[in-house]
């Protein structure tokens, strides 16, 4: 278990790193962001024609309420933390790989259901948009983290469990 | 209890307490921030004399008194001033760790489950009190500027990833690792490690 920590806490501060340089974040996380507000608009547009992405921006044109997603904001960070914690753990390459795109899947899900809830908030009651903005989601969206890690943890203890009498 | 069946429990108990907790960590206001805010308002002014005259809490509300003011857009000592520029640091933004601590904590079911919340409180304040720091360096490096980066031997990329780690991360992702930590030698535990042992004899 020390092991996997420690390889753990060094993934992730690896992956923090390389997120943070200017090069990846303008290549990279800039229109991965930018592709998060226009998935947004497109999911919310059948249901309400007033809403207008522009770059990072999600626009209400009848309200001029807006929100921008920051980096924090874009699901990247606990994508991160997932992925450090299926790198350290010990698998097939194979599984880890399949682990990390639909955890990165699951995870930008439910960013973007978090992007739309706050994006409505923001227009009904603004301390209520700046409680679950600052506190309950990134909460939410960390639980989301533990849940695909406790799901792929779960899908390799079966896989394991099957492949244990060829193996031993 | 199978696995999956024990991961579900621990995660339908954690989000039903999630409301619980909230409630009462908004409720007790500054009290669950306190402590850390106390030893930051000790070791600012101790750590950067020249740029910091006193520190404090209002509220929620983490603080500090510069010593230096703005005249005409520019960043003067605050004698010639006549004003101070103070520093606001929402103690909220780190104190959260607490509530979602307490539902992981509770939601599993733990022995001594007070004792384990007390010993986890320990550690978030001293992640909380980093955050603290860490928030008034990067907010110093903004708005002072050069007078502060010239007496503090941080470079501002270091100051950055600081703030980015004990600010926008560790709030969510401590409160797991320690409530991985609590788990340990428990039912629990010996679920979620199995893919782990399995993957060791193979």
């Amino acid at each position: 278990m020390l092991r996997f920590i420690a390889l753990f806490s060094v993934t992730l501060l690896v992956l923090f790193g390389v997120e943070l340089l200017n090069p990846v974040q303008a290549t990279v996380i800039q229109p991965f962001t930018g592709l998060l507000a226009s998935i947004s608009a497109g999911l919310i547009l059948p249901f309400d024609d007033s809403v207008i992405s522009s770059g990072r921006v999600l626009r209400d044109s009848v309200s001029g309420f807006a929100v921008s997603i920051e980096s924090g904001c874009n699901g990247v960070e606990a994508s991160i933390v997932l992925f450090a914690g299926v790198l350290a753990f010990p698998a097939p390459w194979r599984a880890k790989l399949a682990a990390i795109l639909l955890g990165f899947m699951a995870i930008q899900g439910l960013n973007v259901v978090r992007i739309i809830s706050l994006f409505y908030l923001g227009q009904w009651h603004y301390p209520i948009f700046e409680w679950t903005h600052l506190y309950f989601w990134p909460v939410l969206i960390m639980i989301d983290v533990l849940l695909v890690f406790a799901i792929y943890l779960n899908w390799l203890a079966k896989n394991t469990s099957q492949r244990a009498p060829r193996g031993s | 209890m199978d696995h999956s069946g024990a991961i579900k429990q621990q995660l339908v108990l954690s989000l039903a307490l999630l409301p619980v907790t909230f409630g009462l960590w908004y409720a007790a206001g500054a009290l669950l921030a306190a402590p850390a805010a106390w030893l930051a308002s000790e070791i600012l002014p101790w750590l950067w004399p020249t740029i910091i005259l006193d520190a404090g809490f209002d509220q929620t509300v983490f603080f500090v008194i510069t010593d230096f003011g703005m005249v005409d857009n520019k960043i003067v000592a605050a004698s010639l001033a006549g004003s101070e520029i103070v520093l606001e640091a929402n103690s909220r933004l780190l104190s959260y760790s607490v509530p979602f601590y307490a539902a992981l904590i509770w939601g599993a079911k733990l022995d001594n489950s007070f004792e384990r919340f007390a010993q986890g409180l320990l550690l978030l304040w001293l992640f909380m009190l980093i955050g603290l720091l860490s928030i008034i360096a990067k907010d110093l490096m903004l708005v002072i500027g050069e007078p502060f980066l010239s007496q503090t031997a941080l470079p501002p990329a270091v100051i950055a990833l600081a703030y980015q780690f004990s600010v926008l991360l560790m709030p969510s992702l401590i409160p797991p690792f320690l409530w991985l930590w609590q788990i340990r030698n428990t039912d629990l535990w010996q679920q979620l490690a199995e893919p782990l042992q399995r993957s060791r004899v193979r």
